[in-house]
């Protein structure tokens, strides 16, 4: 019992060490929560409002590093490469589960530090600042209960339904032919579970605010908020059950979704306005950029079509410019991901006859078509905003 | 020994999209048995080892290793299953020994790592990290890592690929021990990969027409 329990351990270690981790756990919760905060700290202190922004920023905040906390689970390349062994699903789960429970415990603290700097910052007193802290706390807790439904419902729903079943219609319905059935649920469960997680922490809000703001609350609210408790805990219980149950018979699917992106192995066109001038390496990486970001043409439309509706519209204001910060990040950051693939890239081009940058497979070409849209919205904006001050 | 067969793959079919890969496939490999699978570049070898090692899912049909099927019983098919891909990946960050304790470990028979290294025999180098590696010692310390326990099918693609011809030796050796206590083995191979192969007496299979023939054909 011992050894098998020691030896459990032993393959748990090593198992974490086939996947490495980078900047997107830790980075994009706090530059959401550095924006989120801006914005809170340009209210004044106005307590509503301040509520408000909680509400509608803690899921933003939640959601906005869920991918990197749950990749791990079904989603990273040592879960599919690892699947030819008998390794248990509890031991892929106990794997990816520490990652996952790293990068809630940074979300909930760079939200709590944020909520609460931002509400003092702006001059609301310590009691309801404290209010807003708990707000989002309790938040933080029902996803923390309730985002491993996540990869359970991926694992569930992400297998092969017969085509009888209710199941596969409603998959291939709500699929709508952009993937296969298999892949769809793990387009839709992210967002329903954050989703989840709000609904049920609402009774525990309502009634922290209204015990706040000294306004008696109906008995209802209190246990309207130890149900939705109970049932964020209902569904933790299971949720290890349910991936185990679909771990085997999803995985292959999700990676052949994602291999394939549902089509033929043949890649979208990329636009030519961005394929500058010859230099090979540097479509190469406009070419990466473009694969590798996940609806780069809508990024782009954000963030020009915010920006200069932003410069059109709105005057020049913190809220404003963490907004324009936002979208322009939205753009930018994936190319950061590009970085990621420069020794890969370098392996390729050191042998090939090309220039120092081309060989260390780098090329101002991306970066051009990167920035230059990022520099000609800014401008916009400095422009018209200097015009109309 | 078991009265299953090693592997039956029976009636599979894979499409990707509206390509059909493998149309209706059906393999049978006994206890001390060797098929060798051949076919042109693109014809669907890799497809159908990865349906045998559960990492590509069938549209059709279903496969069985040692008897236990691979989508009713995941684990107990995989503790028979010792598969060595065509592109094995060494994760950064662990020693040769490291991984091979991990595989040990994983198939259930710690003190099979022994076993694994002796047949290694890589003295110093093991425990340097496994990335550190030439392609031909990677390819050994993978098919090492198979070695722990008693797996009853060999999946192999491409076993042979960038090892010298001592290490080729040693690998045929593990191999012909391995038929010799009852295991089945497949083998994805090219021509150049023939002459290692014909040794463990092999039967063909053609993955394009889903005929077995004892020849290796073109």
């Amino acid at each position: 019992m011992v050894r098998a329990t020691v030896m459990a351990a032993s393959i748990r270690s090593t198992l974490r060490r086939f996947e490495t981790h980078g900047w997107e756990v830790w980075l994009i919760p706090v530059v959401v929560a550095a924006a989120g905060a801006v914005v809170m700290g340009s209210t004044g202190a106005d307590l509503v409002l301040l509520r408000g922004l909680v509400f509608v920023g803690g899921p933003l905040l939640i959601l906005s590093g869920l991918h990197a906390r749950l990749a791990d689970y079904l989603h990273a390349p040592s879960r599919h490469r690892l699947l030819a062994l008998p390794l248990a699903p509890d031991d892929h789960w106990v794997t990816a589960q520490r990652v996952h429970r790293r990068g809630l415990a940074m979300t909930g603290a760079v939200g709590a530090l944020a909520i609460g700097g931002a509400a003092l910052g702006s001059g609301t007193d310590l009691v309801p600042a404290a209010g807003l802290v708990g707000d989002w706390l309790w938040l933080w807790l029902m996803s923390v209960l309730v985002e491993p439904l996540i990869p359970a419902a991926g694992a569930r729903l992400g297998q092969r339904f017969d085509e009888e079943r209710t199941e596969h219609a409603v998959l291939e319905r709500l699929g709508g032919g952009f993937t296969i059935p298999e892949a769809v649920v793990h387009l839709y469960a992210p967002g329903l579970v954050v989703g989840l997680a709000a609904a049920l922490a609402m009774p525990g809000q309502l009634w922290l605010d209204r015990s706040i703001d000294g306004i008696a609350s109906p008995p209802g609210l209190a246990i309207g908020a130890l149900v939705a408790l109970a049932m964020a805990l209902g569904g933790c219980l299971w949720a290890r059950r349910g991936y185990a149950q679909g771990f085997f018979g999803s995985v292959p699917w999700l990676h052949e979704a994602i291999r394939t992106l549902a089509g033929p192995p043949v890649p979208e066109p990329v636009p030519t306005w961005s394929l500058l001038g010859r230099d090979p390496v540097g479509h190469l990486l406009v070419r990466q950029l473009w694969r590798t970001t996940a609806v780069p043409g809508l990024r782009l439309f954000a963030m020009l079509g915010g920006t200069t509706w932003i410069a059109l519209a709105a005057s020049p204001s913190v809220a404003a410019l963490a907004t324009v910060l936002a979208l322009v990040a939205v753009w930018l950051v994936p190319s950061m991901r590009i970085r990621a693939l420069a020794p890969g890239r370098a392996r390729l081009c050191a042998p090939l006859p090309l220039p120092p940058a081309g060989r260390a497979g780098r090329s101002w070409v991306l970066w051009a078509v990167v920035l230059a849209p990022v520099a000609g919205s800014m401008t916009l904006l400095t422009v018209l905003w200097s015009m109309n001050a | 020994m078991s009265p299953s067969p090693a592997l039956l793959v029976d009636a599979v079919v894979k499409r990707y999209a509206d390509r059909t890969i493998l149309d209706g496939l059906t393999l049978q490999v006994d206890a001390g048995d060797t098929v060798v699978l051949r076919g042109p570049n693109g014809s669907g070898k890799s497809t159908l080892l990865g349906c045998i090692a559960g990492t590509v899912i069938p549209d059709e049909g279903r496969i069985a290793l040692a008897g236990h099927d691979l989508a009713k019983e995941p684990i107990a098919a995989r503790a028979a299953l010792r598969y060595l891909p065509q592109e094995p990946e060494v994760p950064p960050g662990l020693g040769g020994d490291e991984l091979l304790r991990f595989f040990a470990d994983v198939y259930g028979d710690p003190a099979g790592f022994d076993k694994a290294a002796a047949f290694l025999d890589f003295g110093d180098a093991l425990p340097r990290f496994a990335t550190t590696y030439s392609v031909g010692m990677r390819r050994q310390l993978m098919f090492a890592a198979l070695l722990p326990g008693d797996g009853q099918l060999l999946v192999l693609d491409e076993p042979f690929a960038g090892v010298d011809e001592t290490g080729r030796a040693k690998i045929r050796a593990a191999i012909e021990a391995a038929l010799a206590r009852g295991a089945g083995v497949v083998i994805a191979a090219h021509d150049r990969d023939v002459v290692d192969v014909a040794s463990l007496s092999p039967r063909y299979f053609d993955v394009s027409t889903g005929e077995l023939s004892d020849t290796p054909g073109k």
